[in-house]
């Protein structure tokens, strides 16, 4: 329970911090843990410290178990053949989502549309893929090499994946954010996510799933334009919370478990 | 029949809702000798107009017209030569001056019925590209 326990701290300290901002700021202190209304300054501060709170779950927690990361988390990188899923995991969510934008933008339900000037696109589209790999990694150390792990020591698969899955979608709404349909969508992704871990036992395959999707999504993000309607094309940097993207998710999911077999 | 026939064009399904009022909007004016078109068919007419064949076309509502213009059924400027006098049956004789709100309200009717179409064929591609991805990743 140490990593469910360490996780539940982080929204807690994180309004704890944003409160302390919004005092030191003279705004009135608010229940939702948001940054609007914080000065530039602060909102800089709030995000440098929520990125430390979770870097240092990764850090506690080894600590807790009584061993050092550097012995914790390389088993759950582990060199050789392994090292092949991340490939699969990356290529197999590049075919889907890349099959999807291209049935989308057939049937003109996402327009392929130049948004910036070309300095600043290449710019944004050069950050792109160390990015998605960063953003990944830091949420497969902490949800699947963490928690999951965890749970899986703890409790039988039939409970701590689902505990797992409703943690990671749970995480992403901590925070007020503008929509929270896509909350099914989350779900999914969590799932598959949870699922890829639970048949490898290693970050691999869950990573290159996750930067796959992350690097697709952000690198279409400044050249299209979602025209079609929220239920067959999500919204935004979200597609994958619309019906279809829902669909895709589960067949992806049922793929991972068919290739990588194991019985829950 | 020959096409040449007939300077004047209907063009109005006989199954439209309005057709009773276009067929009264017809006679009304003594032009029982007008040639009826379906809406699918207004590609003819465009052509008829341009060899000089027609004249004189009705329509049951501007959406008619507009909407296979934004269709790009017809090319708008081939619409518009000296002499070509274009009529709806729903709306009083300077109607062809359309209101800039009518013609607003006129393509929400067209866009929504497209954003339908582009829903249903997304859903359609998106079924088959994902059992395709699917099928493809199968061990």
């Amino acid at each position: 329970m140490r990593a469910l326990i360490l996780l539940a701290l982080v929204p807690l300290l994180m309004w704890l911090t944003q409160s302390a901002l919004l005092w030191r700021a003279g705004r009135p202190l608010r229940l939702r843990i948001s940054s609007t209304d914080l000065p530039e300054r602060l909102k800089r501060i709030n995000r440098i410290i929520t990125k430390a709170l979770f870097a240092a779950v990764l850090l506690v927690y080894p600590l807790l178990r009584g061993e050092s990361p550097a012995v914790f988390y390389p088993p759950f990188l582990p060199l050789g053949p392994p090292m092949l899923n991340l490939v699969y995991g990356g290529a197999a969510v590049v075919l889907y989502l890349g099959l999807l934008y291209l049935a989308w933008t057939l049937t003109d339900n996402v327009r392929f549309e130049i948004r910036h000037g070309p300095a600043h696109l290449a710019w944004r589209l050069a950050g792109v893929p160390l990015t998605a790999l960063f953003i990944a990694l830091a949420e497969e150390l902490l949800f699947r090499a963490v928690l999951l792990n965890e749970l899986l020591e703890s409790f039988d698969a039939r409970l701590a994946l689902p505990i797992g899955i409703l943690v990671f979608a749970a995480a992403h709404y901590v925070r007020a954010v503008k929509r929270y349909w896509t909350f099914p969508g989350h779900l999914a992704l969590g799932a598959l996510f949870c699922i890829a871990f639970y048949c490898t036992r290693t970050l691999w395959l869950p990573l290159g799933l996750h930067a796959g999707g992350v690097l697709v999504l952000m690198a279409a993000r400044p050249l299209i334009r979602y025209t079609g309607p929220p239920w067959l094309v999500g919204a935004s940097i979200f597609p994958y919370a619309g019906l279809v993207g829902l669909l895709a998710l589960g067949l992806l999911t049922l793929n991972v478990w068919l290739q990588f077999n194991r019985s829950i | 029949m020959s096409e040449l026939a007939t300077p004047v064009a209907v063009v109005c399904d006989p199954h439209h809702p309005a057709a009773d009022a276009v067929r009264g909007y017809v006679a009304a004016r003594g032009l029982a000798a007008a040639r009826w078109y379906p809406l699918r068919d207004i590609d003819d007419v465009e052509r008829a107009i341009l060899a000089s064949r027609v004249r004189r076309v009705v329509f049951a509502s501007p959406q008619d017209l507009l909407t296979a213009a934004w269709n790009r059924t017809i090319n708008p400027t081939h619409w518009s030569p000296p002499g070509v006098q274009i009529d709806f049956a729903d709306s009083p004789p300077a109607a062809a001056n359309l209101d800039v709100r009518d013609a607003l309200a006129c393509w929400q009717l067209w866009d929504r019925a497209r954003r339908r179409r582009q829903a249903i064929a997304g859903v359609i591609l998106s079924v088959v590209v994902l059992a395709a991805a699917f099928l493809l990743l199968l061990p």
